[in-house]
């Protein structure tokens, strides 16, 4: 506020002393001239009284009557001029000069009729008495001396006049001076207090703005007065905070991008880790899968060598050396032989079990009706139950490996008629729908059914719900179509009730690749 | 076993049981008349280049039947295989592969080395009386010598 403050001062101040050195200068130039009239006027009354002063000596010589009326004459305007100024020139001096001067003019023109008067007694023609003369040259001189003492007052006056102007110009000339020179002094001191104010407070901002753009963001500029700078200072110190506090929060955005970051990497090393822990846990796995090859084969290959020793010589005894055995002696080899045969199936299925997992299935569209009708004609030659009836109603045709799920279905609707061989009703239902992306198939049978709450031992390998003397099996089938089914991505359940039959269903996904 | 006469079956098995039921239902058949039976793959290939303690045989007298077993000692049953059909002097001596192995490796591998037929020998004896009987009426009876 100050700076400005200061500006205004000097803006008014210099617009006041300039019309105050204007009025000054009308001033001085009015009484100059008004002056300069009365100096002319004194002028006037003065050389009035010089022509005058001649024509009275003209007058004197030749006696002539011109001279007499141009004396007259400008005795006449001399009283006029004087009355005139006496009117104007109203000093005390002045008064008493002009007094004077009016007083011997009167006694002039007193004198110069008389000279007019003694010049009458005796007329012209050079012809004049010397006491006449006498008299006349005492006139003259009376008058001449009148003369000289009213040009003196004159000149006085006018000297006078003279005076007057010269002191007014020097007081103008004073008053212009001083009015400058107060305006000058008043310029350069609220200039000089200006540029203080500014080039301390310049400094200081320079200097703190230079902190903060150094990145002290912290420092503050010092506010000490009301003025701009002060103002300037403190949007300054304002701004210096408001960067703080973008700073502060770009800081802990980039704590954050950082945390972030580590985790990222973090969790890129776990993954690199766990890809690795997988690659070596695959490799472990290809391993053991290898050995689990390997010895199945040997199973495949050694198990049944001797097997086939079993049967083979108790065949031979049966055949060639059936003299020395009686009727309990031959069932007992029936045993040992059957016996054999039941652990070369076991084997076999063991084997097959193990390839399932180990091919992928080579999926085409499959005509799922005609492969359970197929089945179904298979099963019921093997077990030569021509009574049986099967329903077979639409069924969805799926992208399946056709070997393997005419496994699963010759195995569930084998199992099928032979649970239901004890039972009156021999009947099967085989039916499809599609639902929620798969597509699922049931079998239904009327047999002896089973209970409810051994359902998950089913599936297992080597699991029975049934003695084997009852129905025999190697318990080895549902595991093969539990495979089979886990193989293509569906799964299999089922549901019984003890003498009221089963429903044996799967599912697989209804469009390929989708599991 | 060695004798001049024409041989009719080469029997490469190493499990004397198995041999002697092989050889007891090639009898049944009445097949068995000129069979001579070796141990091992090695023995095998000394019967048929006539080398080692066979080498006073004669080579082209080639037997009409090799039955092989793929799994012996010394020089496996694909080995053999491989040496004498890859030989111009015995690649046409018929070699059948009767083996426990039902590996679909074995059974490609065998046919790409020129076997004549695959059999994999059944625990049922009475169905290995069959197929004895069948494949010897075939290569013995049936089939023309070159």
């Amino acid at each position: 506020m100050r700076i400005r403050l200061l500006l205004g001062i000097s803006k008014h101040a210099s617009i006041a002393m300039i019309l105050l050195i204007l009025v000054l200068l009308a001033y001085s130039s009015t009484s100059t001239n008004r002056m300069n009239g009365d100096l002319a006027l004194a002028g006037e009354i003065r050389s009035n009284l010089a022509e005058r002063l001649i024509v009275m000596n003209e007058f004197y010589i030749r006696r002539e009557d011109r001279a007499r009326r141009q004396w007259l004459g400008k005795s006449n305007l001399l009283a006029k001029r004087l009355a005139q100024v006496s009117g104007m020139f109203t000093g005390a001096e002045d008064q008493e000069i002009l007094l004077e001067m009016m007083k011997i003019e009167l006694q002039a023109q007193s004198i110069f009729q008389k000279i007019i008067d003694s010049g009458e007694e005796l007329p012209g023609s050079g012809f004049v008495s010397d006491n006449a003369e006498e008299y006349g040259k005492m006139l003259y001189s009376q008058l001449l001396i009148k003369s000289y003492i009213q040009r003196d007052d004159a000149r006085r006056i006018e000297e006078k006049r003279f005076q007057d102007l010269a002191m007014l110009r020097n007081i103008s000339y004073w008053m212009l001076s001083v009015a400058l020179g107060l305006m000058v002094i008043l310029v350069l001191v609220n200039g000089f207090l200006i540029e203080r104010i500014l080039s301390k407070g310049i400094k200081s901002l320079k200097e703190g703005a230079s902190r903060i753009g150094g990145g002290n963001l912290s420092y503050r500029l010092a506010v000490h007065s009301g003025d701009e700078i002060s103002e300037i200072a403190r949007e300054i110190n304002r701004m210096a905070g408001a960067l703080m506090g973008s700073l502060t929060s770009i800081e802990k955005l980039e704590r954050e991008v950082s945390r972030r970051q580590a985790a990222e990497e973090q969790f890129r090393n776990l993954n690199t880790e766990l890809e690795e822990r997988i690659a070596t846990r695959t490799a472990q796995l290809e391993a053991s899968n290898k050995e689990l090859e390997a010895f199945a084969y040997s199973v495949a290959h050694d198990l049944r060598t001797p097997l086939r020793s079993i049967d083979g010589f108790a065949n031979i005894l049966e055949t060639d050396y059936v003299k020395g055995l009686d009727e309990e002696g031959l069932r007992l080899f029936a045993v040992i032989r059957s016996s054999a045969q039941k652990m070369d199936k076991l084997i076999n299925d063991l084997l097959e079990v193990a390839r399932i997992g180990k091919t992928d299935p080579v999926r085409t569209q499959v005509d799922m009706r005609s492969l359970a009708l197929e089945a179904f004609r298979i099963c019921v030659e093997c077990e030569a139950m021509t009574d049986f009836v099967c329903i077979v109603h639409d069924l969805p045709v799926a992208m399946v490996d056709e070997v393997l799920m005419s496994r699963v279905w010759s195995n569930l609707i084998s199992n099928a008629i032979k649970y239901s061989i004890p039972s009156p009703v021999h009947k099967i239902e085989i039916s499809g729908w599609t639902a929620d992306g798969m597509h699922v198939y049931s079998i239904r049978d009327y047999g002896v059914g089973f209970d409810q709450q051994y359902v998950d031992k089913l599936f297992g390998l080597f699991q029975r719900l049934h003695g084997s003397e009852e129905f025999k099996g190697s318990g080895i089938g549902l595991s093969i179509v539990k495979k089979v089914i886990g193989r293509h991505g569906g799964t299999v359940w089922a549901e019984g009730r003890l003498g009221q039959g089963a429903i044996f269903s799967f599912s697989v996904p209804s469009e390929r690749g989708s599991k | 076993m060695t004798d001049s006469r024409q041989v009719d079956i080469l029997l490469v098995e190493d499990n004397p049981n198995d041999a002697e039921l092989a050889i007891r239902a090639l009898r049944k058949n009445k097949l068995a008349n000129n069979l001579v039976l070796v141990k091992d793959g090695e023995e095998a290939l000394d019967f048929i280049f006539a080398k080692g303690q066979y080498a006073g045989r004669n080579i082209d007298d080639r037997p009409k039947l090799v039955l092989l077993d793929l799994k012996l000692p010394k020089i496996d049953g694909l080995e053999v295989l491989k040496s004498v059909k890859s030989d111009p002097r015995t690649c046409l001596t018929p070699i059948v592969v009767l083996t426990t192995s039902k590996e679909e490796s074995d059974v490609i591998a065998s046919y790409k080395l020129g076997a004549n037929s695959y059999i994999v020998k059944p625990v049922d004896f009475d169905k290995f009386l069959e197929a004895v009987r069948e494949l010897g009426y075939y290569w013995l009876l049936m089939n023309e010598h070159p």
